[in-house]
């Protein structure tokens, strides 16, 4: 047997090259159980080399790596090492179904040892499709196992007459199969790995992307978990944090007290904790408005209690809040002074009508004068009023449809809210005058409205207006103080703090204000 | 518009100082104060000009708006209760927030006032003015 054994090796020695003699088949064993590609999994390299040692442990000119589909239908090769040539291809594809007898061999076989593979009962099938096309004339097949399923083939194949397979070859081709069960393994466990570090890092973007800040701390207040949220309010990385406790990181210490006496709240009682509200000062010193919840629980692994929080920043939300409770206390105030304003108007407007038509005329224009003021207000959210729209507004119903009848010289003026309504009552007053006794009772009179809002000079902003008409009838002075007169000079010197000239030159009446502008904060 | 004054109630010849920055609602004060037969002493828009008309006037009540343009008139308010001279306050204001704590005892008018209203509250403020100073005697 043995002398048999050598004979054929070294006949099969001789038609190997000289560059690739054959190896002890334990040198191979203990080389592929060093190999790095097996151990991690790797599996094309794998492959290759666990083909070529095979081959050339064996003398065989073929050895191929054949797996099954997921239908198990059909085995496909993975890699085929053709010795001559040196050569890896892979890809041919063999039906289960046309080699029936050679897949329920597989099925209970450590090995399938075919000598002379064309006469072998288990291995004929293959003589037209396949054995006589390669000129293979002896097969030894082994099963690849995972876990008890078979799961593919390692086929070597020895072109030229039938050869014996000896039962070193034997057990020799089933620890090859072997070799590839492990590479298959190493693979699979691989492929597990990576998917559950690519969910955590997907979690990881995940958590990170939130606005909100979500963050998972120990019973001494040690971050177990920190989004990028966080990081940011703390002025510090992710990684950072997480190996901080919650007092080394945050520098307000009343705050943070009371923040863990909450954590301390949640995990003794075991019951989740709603904080509407609780600020927070953040690494840039910026007061923020948190809304809190904090969710007790035990870490998965440890059993170890711990906390976990989600804090939404409400700052922009309180602001818009408190915007709008001190507009409605503004409007409240305005409402109620307005109605007394009204009240007084009409009181002076009878009291200088000599008839109804007279009194509603007069009545509804001021009041009009009000309300486009209060309108321009509405629209900057009661922040103040461009006097520009004001006059342009005010000035509408005296136009031309050329608009040659007004001379308007001014930049945007924004006038602090208490000032516009007064403005506009101002520059009606003036309208309506000028439409009964001066520029504007002539189709060819013109007035001419100049203001300017000099830079401050330390006392505050003074807006200056020039009123000047011409081309209208020749001027009288008024023979009596009128109540639009009265109200120009009075409401402007006593409200406003400011002066109010009016002249009657012949050319055109003329009116001079000087108006200081309170800050916007100021309210009337 | 201001019939049905209680005749044992009379405020005539007061001299009641006005403090409001709104001119139309000064005003109106003043034209409700004259209809009671009052004095308007101002009105004044400003804590400073009705500072000064408490120093240089001869004052026996108050009406005050309590928000100003800038600020209150609770400097008033105080410079008045140091003469112990009685006063009302008035506002456009649901809330009195705006007054400081020592102040918010006093009576608050929500505008828009009427005659008889004011006419009670000073008559009101007048009297509670008088048993105090009656108090002070009798120590």
């Amino acid at each position: 047997m043995l002398r048999a054994r050598v004979q054929e090796l070294e006949s099969e020695q001789r038609r190997v090259r000289a560059d690739d003699p054959m190896r002890p088949v334990s040198t191979t064993l203990v080389q592929l159980s060093r190999s790095r590609a097996i151990d991690a999994g790797d599996l094309e390299p794998a492959f290759r080399e666990i083909t070529e040692a095979a081959a050339a442990t064996l003398g065989i000119e073929r050895v191929g790596i054949w797996l099954f589909d997921e239908t198990r239908s059909a085995i496909h090769c993975q890699d085929l090492f053709e010795r001559g040539e040196r050569r890896h291809s892979s890809g041919a594809v063999l039906a289960a179904s046309d080699f029936p007898r050679y897949f329920e061999t597989l099925q209970s076989n450590r090995t399938v040892a075919a000598h002379d593979a064309a006469a072998d009962e288990r291995t004929s099938e293959f003589t037209q499709p396949y054995l006589e096309p390669l000129g293979i004339g002896s097969l030894l097949d082994a099963p690849i196992r995972l876990g008890g399923t078979l799961v593919g083939i390692v086929c070597h194949e020895h072109v030229g007459p039938p050869r014996r397979w000896s039962s070193e070859d034997q057990a020799f081709a089933g620890s090859i199969a072997d070799c590839v069960a492990l590479a298959l393994q190493a693979s699979k466990r691989n492929r597990a790995q990576e998917a559950v570090r690519r969910s955590e890092r997907r979690l990881r973007q995940i958590i990170d992307l939130v606005p909100h800040m979500i963050f998972a701390k120990d019973i001494d207040g040690r971050f177990l978990l920190a989004n990028q949220a966080v990081a940011d309010a703390y002025g510090t990385t992710v990684e950072a944090l997480t190996q901080s406790t919650h007092h080394e990181v945050h520098r307000d210490g009343p705050e943070v007290a009371g923040m863990l006496a909450d954590d301390r709240a949640v995990l003794e009682r075991g019951q989740p904790l709603f904080i509407p509200h609780e600020s927070f000062t953040d690494a840039n010193g910026r007061v923020r408005h948190l809304q809190t919840t904090k969710i007790p629980f035990t870490e998965s692994g440890t059993n170890e209690p711990a906390m976990l929080g989600v804090a939404v920043d409400i700052t922009e939300q309180r602001k818009s809040e408190q915007r709008q409770t001190l507009m409605v206390r503004e409007l409240d105030h305005r409402v109620k002074n307005n109605l007394m304003a009204i009240m007084s108007i009409a009181e002076q407007t009878i009291a200088a009508s000599d008839s109804l038509e007279q009194f509603q005329d007069s009545f509804n224009g001021r009041l009009r004068a009000l309300a486009v003021a209060h309108e321009i207000l509405a629209q900057t959210r009661w922040e103040g009023a461009g006097f520009d729209k004001i006059v342009e507004r005010l000035t509408q119903p005296y136009r031309r449809p050329d608009r040659s009848r007004f001379e308007l010289v001014g930049t945007g003026v924004m006038l602090p809210t208490p000032v516009a309504p007064v403005l506009s009552m101002v520059v009606h007053e003036l309208l309506v005058n000028s439409a009964k006794y001066g520029a504007l009772s002539d189709p060819g009179g013109t007035v001419r409205i100049a203001w300017s809002l000099p830079p401050d000079d330390g006392d505050g902003r003074v807006l200056q207006l020039q009123w000047s008409e011409h081309d209208g009838p020749p001027v009288m002075p008024p023979t009596h103080r009128g109540f639009g007169t009265d109200l120009i000079e009075r409401m402007i010197a006593y409200q406003l703090h400011g002066s109010a000239r009016l002249s009657y030159p012949p050319s055109g009446a003329r009116c001079e204000l000087t108006v200081p502008l309170p800050p916007p904060e100021d309210r009337g | 518009m201001h019939r049905n004054h209680d005749p044992n109630r009379s405020l005539a010849g007061y001299k009641v100082l006005v403090v409001e920055d709104d001119f139309f609602v000064a005003k109106s004060l003043g034209v409700l104060l004259t209809a009671l037969d009052c004095e308007v002493v101002g009105p004044a828009p400003t804590v400073d000009e009705a500072c000064e008309l408490i120093k240089t006037s001869d004052i026996d009540a108050a009406v005050l708006d309590i928000a100003l343009s800038p600020g209150t008139s609770a400097p008033v308010a105080r410079a008045l209760l140091y003469k112990e001279c009685p006063f009302v306050f008035v506002t456009g204001y649901s809330s009195i927030n705006m007054l400081p704590d020592d102040l918010r005892g006093y009576r608050v008018l929500l505008k828009p006032v009427d005659a008889d209203t004011l006419a009670d509250a000073i008559d009101e403020a007048v009297q509670r003015g008088k048993k105090q100073k009656k108090g002070k005697l009798r120590n």
